[in-house]
């Protein structure tokens, strides 16, 4: 078994001397797939993203207003809050944030409404890698889907190396 | 356009190349944690200072959607004493992170219409958002495409609140 740092009362705890993991260019190959990140989607999380922009009525904090907006009385994520997502969904794969940071790109859209009580996992691929100049770009296609397996967002994201 | 905080904007009423309204900001940490949890993201990168400080960043950064926080469009609108008519539904949004944001950061946000037309007899809107910092760097740019819908917003009158 791996030897593991101890403190003095025989506690296992993490070496911090050792480096921390991260994925770098050279690792990533065409055809990788992204490790999958899944948000259960609550009335509570528009409502507090809500706030932050002053929205205290639209589709996204209220029902009645979900129905004249989108047709439906059940609040309608975001679709920033859904676009955001797919930050933890690619810092967690790349451990790291360095190359979504420096020249990340997302570019999404919305092919059909997140509700509160969906289940939504971020999904994605490698479909290629390219240098230009001094920096090196991994070029993901990515999507989210709902529990049933309906595609509610797609577009691509690119993590930049230099 | 102080008549349209009152009617509220239309898209007939803009034009490529307006510029809506200028945010100026002191970026700081409370700013940022408020950002994560707003998308439930907690990464402490964003929020917790001895982490960051051991992280490779060496201090708090905001996250990539930082923009989608303090820079939101309909912010951006209330800046120009403006605010939508009609219900808009999301459509398409490309957010790019150019270089990090940091605590102490002035950021200056500028808005424009970068894009309209109409597709199959639906009106479409883009917004670009572009953040500078103190050196005039460009340090986030953001996309948004939204339908414009026929459907006015009702505001909700007091007693839906009892």
């Amino acid at each position: 078994m791996e030897k593991r740092k101890e403190t003095q009362y025989g506690t296992k705890i993490a070496d911090e001397d050792k480096p921390v993991l991260k994925l770098t260019y050279d690792e990533i190959k065409v055809g990788d797939e992204l490790s999958p990140f899944t948000r259960y989607m609550t009335m509570d999380m528009a409502i507090k993203h809500g706030r932050i922009y002053g929205d205290f009525y639209s589709g996204h904090v209220d029902k009645e207003s979900a129905r004249k907006q989108f047709g439906v009385a059940k609040t309608a994520m975001q679709g920033a809050f859904v676009h955001g997502g797919f930050t933890p969904f690619m810092v967690n794969w790349l451990r790291s944030a360095r190359p979504w940071i420096y020249g990340g790109k997302a570019d999404i859209k919305f092919v059909m409404a997140v509700n509160s009580g969906n289940t939504i996992t971020y999904r994605g691929k490698v479909i290629e890698k390219k240098v230009e100049a001094d920096k090196k770009y991994v070029i993901c296609d990515v999507w989210a889907e709902n529990e049933r397996g309906e595609k509610v967002a797609v577009g691509t994201t690119t993590a930049c190396f230099q | 356009m102080p008549e349209y905080q009152e009617r509220g904007v239309a898209w007939e009423d803009l034009n490529v190349g307006d510029v809506i309204s200028t945010i100026h900001w002191f970026v700081t940490p409370d700013d940022i944690k408020m950002a994560a949890e707003s998308f439930f993201d907690d990464n402490p990168l964003y929020f917790d200072y001895d982490f960051a400080k051991q992280s490779e960043w060496e201090g708090i950064i905001a996250p990539f959607y930082f923009l989608d926080a303090t820079f939101r469009w309909v912010v951006f609108l209330s800046r120009g004493k403006m605010r939508h008519k009609n219900h808009t539904i999301n459509a398409h949004g490309i957010l790019e992170s150019f270089l990090p944001i940091r605590p102490g950061d002035r950021l200056v946000g500028k808005m424009f219409v970068d894009e309209k037309y109409i597709k199959r007899e639906r009106k479409f809107l883009t917004w670009r958002m572009e953040i500078r910092n103190e050196d005039g760097e460009m340090v986030a740019r953001k996309f948004w495409r939204s339908l414009w819908t026929d459907r006015e917003i009702e505001f909700p009158k007091k007693e839906s609140y009892r």
